[in-house]
């Protein structure tokens, strides 16, 4: 007998496959991840807000948040707590990765057309670490010496193309598919990457000078990368390189000549539009002195 | 038949529903609230840090064994040092490091993996290569009374304890 107000076992099943669904709409939305892409979103958004030359730099602060990266070649991760997890199977997906990582970077810092640093007096060197990379000990199975150098990356980089897009992630982040032979065109040796440090996606740019001598730019810049020396190229698109000069000996880190032994390539730069340096993305050591020595004043990014 | 037995099954159901849907509200309210209180104390957390790492500079410019941090805050949170071997928080980077974080529920001196993922959500880290290992303490005003951080150089190493 159907009493008034009473469900039927139609409309109980009918609300548990509801609620059932809803379940599993809302694991799948989770699984999906979409707070990482959300956050690179808002990181993109505060950058371009920071580049509007119409919104004071006080109203538009940015909003960037440092990834913490663990690449696996397994599903674990025994040095994070809690990373974003990739996981790869071979050489070449690792490189995928990191290519990932950087690009990423790039993209969410504006590609180099967003001047985020704003203007000071004395302009100063403001990087931003998009995320920090760590190689789970897994990864010896695919490297067993637990190293690679940063040359094989830079191959991957000029050949694999950057998401949908006909270009390469090289030509994409650096303008460039020449960055190998431009940097052994000054004698620069490629660092190794070794599994067992950690590493930044670094990009970042000089503030733009906001007093009256103009000139005084490339004074700021001069002094900003102190021991590290920048090297301009002619005939490659205005790419132009950083260099650092090799660590011998910890306690004698001085500044060099070109192409001496021990001459590092580090990342590279560019003259940007507002008339500025902007670094390139690029992986640097966490605790290093070649990181160190960038001396960046200021990071855009909090942990 | 039984009417009144009935009609309280659809009424409970009704019931479990709005029970569903209050708690989900409740859950979502309290972490949004518990979200912007705790980001306000990382960054109190962050700025006592920055009072720390100013202190150490300090030291080591001026030659001084010992330098003090009054009323650090968050009061409540908990001060760590995380010394090697042990895993560390990831913006440690696998250095040693001063941490100020939120104490986790299920700490008992030995649950270090609960610990690890709440500073790693809820608190800030200084990397401080010369630490020397200390007993986690916690910053609380003491009634009213001067609280607080004290460094000490020690040789090569950095001690930290609680005032």
């Amino acid at each position: 007998m159907n009493k008034k107000g009473e469900l039927t076992t139609q409309q109980i099943v009918m609300l548990i496959i509801l609620i059932a669904s809803f379940a599993v709409i809302l694991f799948f939305i989770f699984r999906l991840g979409l707070g990482e892409e959300q956050e690179r979103e808002v990181c993109h958004n505060s950058v371009l807000m920071k580049g509007n030359a119409l919104i004071p730099d006080e109203a538009a602060p940015l909003n960037c948040k440092k990834q913490y990266v663990c690449i696996s070649a397994d599903k674990t991760c025994e040095g994070m707590t809690d990373p974003v997890l990739k996981k790869v199977k071979t050489k070449n997906e690792t490189f995928e990765a990191l290519a990932e990582e950087m690009a990423d970077c790039w993209w969410m810092f504006g590609e180099g057309n967003v001047n985020y640093a704003g203007k000071e007096i004395r302009p100063q060197l403001h990087c931003a670490l998009c995320s920090q990379i760590y190689f789970d000990n897994s990864m010896s199975k695919i490297f067993a010496e637990g190293k690679f150098s940063e040359e094989e990356l830079y191959d991957y980089l000029a050949i694999e193309e950057y998401g949908s897009s006909k270009e390469s992630y090289s030509m994409y982040m650096y303008g460039s598919n020449e960055i190998k032979q431009l940097a052994q065109n000054f004698n620069l040796d490629f660092r190794d990457i070794r599994m067992e440090e950690y590493y930044y996606v670094l990009t970042g740019m000089t503030s733009v000078f906001g007093g009256k001598e103009v000139d005084a730019i490339g004074g700021g810049i001069g002094l900003i990368v102190g021991t590290a020396l920048t090297y301009a190229t002619g005939g490659t698109g205005g790419v132009a390189l950083k260099l650092v000069k090799g660590v011998l000996s910890k306690k004698a880190f001085v500044g060099g000549v070109v192409g001496s032994t021990g001459a590092h390539f580090i990342a590279p730069i560019f003259k940007n539009r507002f008339g500025t340096e902007t670094i390139r993305p690029s992986l640097i050591e966490v605790n290093s002195d070649e990181f160190k020595n960038l001396n960046c004043k200021e990071l855009a990014t909090y942990a | 038949m039984n009417q009144k037995g009935n009609l309280m099954t659809s009424t409970v159901l009704k019931m479990v529903i709005a029970v569903i849907c209050i708690a989900f509200l409740v859950y979502f309210l309290s972490a949004l609230y518990y979200s912007k209180i705790n980001s306000q104390k990382s960054i109190e957390a962050r700025s006592s840090l920055d009072q720390v790492r100013l202190g150490i500079i300090n030291m080591e410019q001026n030659s001084v064994a010992e330098f003090e941090i009054f009323d650090p805050s968050p009061v409540g949170w908990m001060v760590f040092g995380f010394v090697s071997p042990e895993l560390k928080p990831n913006s440690c980077s696998g250095e040693n490091c001063l941490c100020i974080c939120k104490k986790s529920a299920g700490f008992l001196g030995n649950n270090l993996d609960k610990q690890l993922g709440a500073c790693v959500e809820k608190g800030a880290c200084e990397i401080i290569g010369n630490l020397q290992d200390f007993v986690e303490f916690e910053l609380d005003s003491s009634g009213g009374a001067f609280s607080g951080i004290r460094l000490k150089s020690v040789g090569e190493n950095l001690e930290v304890e609680k005032i």
